[in-house]
């Protein structure tokens, strides 16, 4: 009974009145759930969406939101979805731990100068990157890419991380954590560090893209083995789609509606956030450096190989 | 109607307190937008058909989650309270169950049964069953002895005696349990939008916002419709309460 319920449309079940059958230009699967966050790293996929990019490849994608990339990754081994959007770091994790066969399917973004920093605020007594040692620097969770990339560049400077007290703050409370001195410096990924930056005066410690991070591959999506496998000429109409998608946001008047939109940033930070690297095709030996930190990091404790892990990439 | 009146003065009170204290400074006007911004923002979102179906959708999960939870829950209350070794026999695995937190079985329900609708649904009909169930069963025993020894005086079948003597007469008990129990799946309902994610729903429409960006307006935009659908619900059963059980005197302060 609650399977034919929750079938019923306006609960958000599933649409069964479009049963999927042979599908349209010989797709495997032509109908694909895709576990969303609402992040402006995804502004490209919602293009595709809305511009109807993968309804021209003859695939419907439905969205369905997660909270984070870890519960969008737990969607996707659940098989409620078929494609998982995250933060590279836990599928790793989850590849390294042997928790599922996780493929990578498409590149979503990296750090781009002045799109991800640590940032602090006047009344703290960080002001620059040597004093983060010792300090309350606030992060989204521990091992998730704020706390590894804070800590990777840390070490650059070779400052010490050792005493750092992390406290792990949802994205949207580390600006008030900051000005109220809960917090001592802070992770900020856009669109939040434009509005640290207009509401608490946060100025950045230090940019994330320098040194051993410049242009570090930050999220991507991610699929099961099994998907993989049965499913190439669907996977090769999700890339290609988001492949065009990715060459329409280099036009900024395109992909702000989408930030707006599905990111749920006002109109005005939205014109004036640094956008980070938008990308779609994964290349092995740049994504190498996401398990590579991992070890580095301690996070993972053998050596693992991206490559084997690459889905076949639609040109 | 004056009740309502005054409710409504306790509610706009709390908003005075809350625009009083963000006008004086005392938490930032970004951190936590006063209740003359959020009711704008909430105006516009009545506007927006993505927010309208989000509302819809959990109020259905709602609704649905509710009538599953009474139909097993009533049935369940009767049998458990006319039969007292059945009520020994089952007391240790109720208070082994009862006590644990719906949002505590979202992972498990997600791998059993998927994170579509049915969770949410699901999860509401385990955390709501518990107070209509216990409502029932004690109701039983509250029944004038008297009236089930005439029902067995003039031959009345055990069954018959359940639905048309007892049944009845626990009514206003069993409504109150309901209503008890309508809050508790709405609180079941958007928690698991909130913290697993889903498709549609207030509370997911909350978590995109709270974990999106800082639109705080947006979160406590869904906040309050949230709040403002529970007022709704326990005060349509309460008027509905009031109508059906004017006859019962036995539970007068419960139901009003």
């Amino acid at each position: 009974m609650l399977a034919t319920l929750g079938a019923c449309g306006a609960l958000g079940g599933e649409d069964t009145s479009k049963a999927s059958g042979g599908g349209e230009g010989g797709l495997e699967k032509p109908k694909i759930k895709v576990a969303l966050l609402p992040v402006v790293d995804l502004a490209p996929l919602r293009l595709a969406q809305e511009g109807g990019y993968f309804k021209a490849e003859g695939l419907e994608v439905e969205a369905v939101d997660a909270p984070s990339g870890q519960q969008a990754m737990t969607k996707m081994i659940g098989g409620e979805v078929d494609i998982a959007f995250s933060t590279y770091m836990p599928f790793f994790v989850a590849k390294s731990k042997g928790a599922a066969d996780i493929r990578l399917v498409a590149d979503s973004v990296s750090a781009s100068p002045k799109s991800n920093a640590v940032v602090t605020v006047p009344t703290s007594p960080v002001k620059t990157i040597n004093d983060l040692a010792g300090k309350k620097i606030a992060i989204t969770d521990k091992n998730t890419a704020s706390h590894l990339l804070t800590v990777s560049v840390m070490k650059d400077h070779g400052v010490d991380t050792s005493k750092v007290q992390w406290v792990p703050m949802q994205l949207p409370n580390i600006a008030a954590a900051l000005s109220s001195g809960q917090v001592d410096a802070g992770y900020l990924p856009e669109p939040f560090l434009t509005q640290a930056s207009k509401v608490v005066g946060a100025t950045p410690v230090v940019d994330i893209s320098t040194g051993a991070t410049q242009d570090f591959p930050l999220a991507g999506f991610g699929a099961l083995g099994s998907f993989v496998d049965k499913n190439p000429k669907t996977l090769a109409a999700f890339q290609r789609a988001l492949a065009k998608a990715v060459r329409d946001s280099a036009d900024r008047s395109k992909i702000e509606p989408m930030i707006v939109k599905y990111a749920k940033v006002d109109a005005e930070t939205a014109s004036l956030l640094t956008l980070p690297t938008f990308g779609s095709t994964l290349d092995a030996r740049r994504l190498q450096r996401v398990p590579d930190l991992l070890l580095q990091t301690g996070v993972i404790t053998a050596k693992l190989d991206a490559a084997p892990m690459l889905a076949p990439q639609a040109g | 109607m004056p009740r309502l009146l005054r409710a409504l003065a306790g509610l706009a009170g709390f908003f005075l307190v809350w625009e009083v204290i963000v006008q004086a400074g005392l938490v930032r006007k970004e951190f936590l937008p006063p209740p003359s911004v959020v009711l704008v923002t909430i105006f516009e979102q009545f506007g927006e058909t993505q927010f309208i179906r989000d509302l819809v959708a959990t109020f259905l999960a709602w609704a649905i989650a509710l009538l599953i939870a009474v139909a097993i829950a009533v049935p369940a209350g009767l049998l458990l309270g006319s039969i007292p070794g059945l009520r020994t026999a089952t007391a240790v695995v109720i208070e082994f169950l009862r006590p644990i937190p719906a949002v505590a079985l979202i992972p498990l329900v997600l791998l059993l049964i998927g994170g579509g609708p049915e969770a949410k649904i699901t999860l509401a009909v385990y955390a709501s069953l518990w107070p209509i169930m216990f409502n029932t069963i004690y109701a039983l025993g509250e029944i004038d002895p008297v009236l089930l020894e005439t029902a067995k005086a003039c031959g009345t079948g055990k069954f018959r005696t359940l639905t048309s003597v007892a049944l009845p007469h626990t009514a206003p008990f069993v409504f109150t349990g309901v209503r008890l129990s309508a809050n508790i799946a709405l609180i079941a309902v958007v928690s698991t939008e909130f913290l697993a994610g889903a498709k549609l729903g207030i509370g997911n429409f909350i978590m995109q916002a709270s974990t999106g960006s800082t639109r705080f307006d947006l979160v406590l935009a869904g906040t309050v419709v949230v709040g403002a659908l529970g007022f709704l619900i326990n005060g349509g059963l309460e008027m509905i309460g009031r109508r059906a059980f004017r006859w019962s005197t036995v539970d007068r302060e419960a139901v009003s």
